[in-house]
């Protein structure tokens, strides 16, 4: 009996130890890796093609960065109106102004994640380098326009709560 | 002495438990991605954000509809035909 029973706690054993392991490897980790992955392949392109490359996660750069401030100044009053509606109502319709105060937090927190995105290419062949360039801008548009629909969700909660 | 030996098992186990949660949630609450080039762009509100008793609360929620992106798309649309 006490065989089983250290035979079931050693097994427990060797399924947490693996997990303690992987969760050393952090975000930046896996980014410095794709960044390496990219520069040795980027290398080996014509100076022109690493110039327009460059020129496109520049664009990608300053519009996520233009379009999460806006999103996150959107929060902001957002949270404000919330805030003035409860000082107005007082401990009336408390249930409501706190599901609305979680979307504005999850919205608020899903720009701020957006925010600090960096977007680095995973590249085949330079003969590809027009979809890969795409598929990048695509993974950009679909991660900025999620963001967006949460803040535009969070802002229609706010409405149906101060209306 | 199979009590010790039980005993010691189940230390190590809340030992490593514990050292597993903990770096999880180190992971969890770093700042997932950082960039030199890119920093968090958390920039609050150039002026403070503040309403009067007769403020219609339900015009100004409606006044924050985020911008279209459909002219960053198109620069970057561009961006790729130039490839």
């Amino acid at each position: 009996m006490s065989k089983f029973i250290l035979s079931v706690l050693l097994l427990i054993c060797c399924w947490l130890v693996p997990s303690s392991v992987d969760a050393r490897i952090t975000p930046e980790d896996t980014i410095n890796s794709q960044r390496n992955t990219f520069n040795q392949k980027v290398s080996k392109y014509s100076s022109e093609h690493q110039q327009k490359l460059d020129q496109i996660s520049q664009h990608i750069q300053q519009i996520n960065k233009s379009r999460t401030e806006e999103l996150d100044h959107l929060m902001i009053v957002q949270a404000a109106i919330l805030e003035e509606y409860q000082r107005r109502v007082g401990n009336t319709r408390e249930e409501e102004i706190e599901n609305a105060r979680y979307w504005v937090t999850y919205a608020h927190e899903a720009v701020a994640y957006q925010a600090a995105k960096i977007y680095i290419y995973d590249l085949t062949t330079e003969s590809n380098i027009r979809s890969d360039a795409s598929r990048l801008i695509s993974l950009f548009r679909s991660d900025l326009e999620s963001t967006r629909q949460k803040v535009i969700k969070s802002q229609k909660i706010v409405e149906g709560t101060v209306r | 002495m199979k009590r010790i030996v039980i005993i010691v098992v189940l230390a190590l186990i809340v030992a490593v438990v514990l050292i597993s949660y903990r770096q999880t949630d180190t992971t969890l609450t770093k700042p997932v991605i950082t960039s030199p080039n890119q920093p968090a762009s958390i920039v609050p509100s150039p002026t403070p954000v503040s309403f009067d008793d007769d403020t219609d609360l339900i015009q100004e929620v409606r006044k924050l509809d985020p911008s279209p992106l459909d002219s960053d798309w198109k620069i970057l649309e561009d961006s790729v035909k130039q490839l």
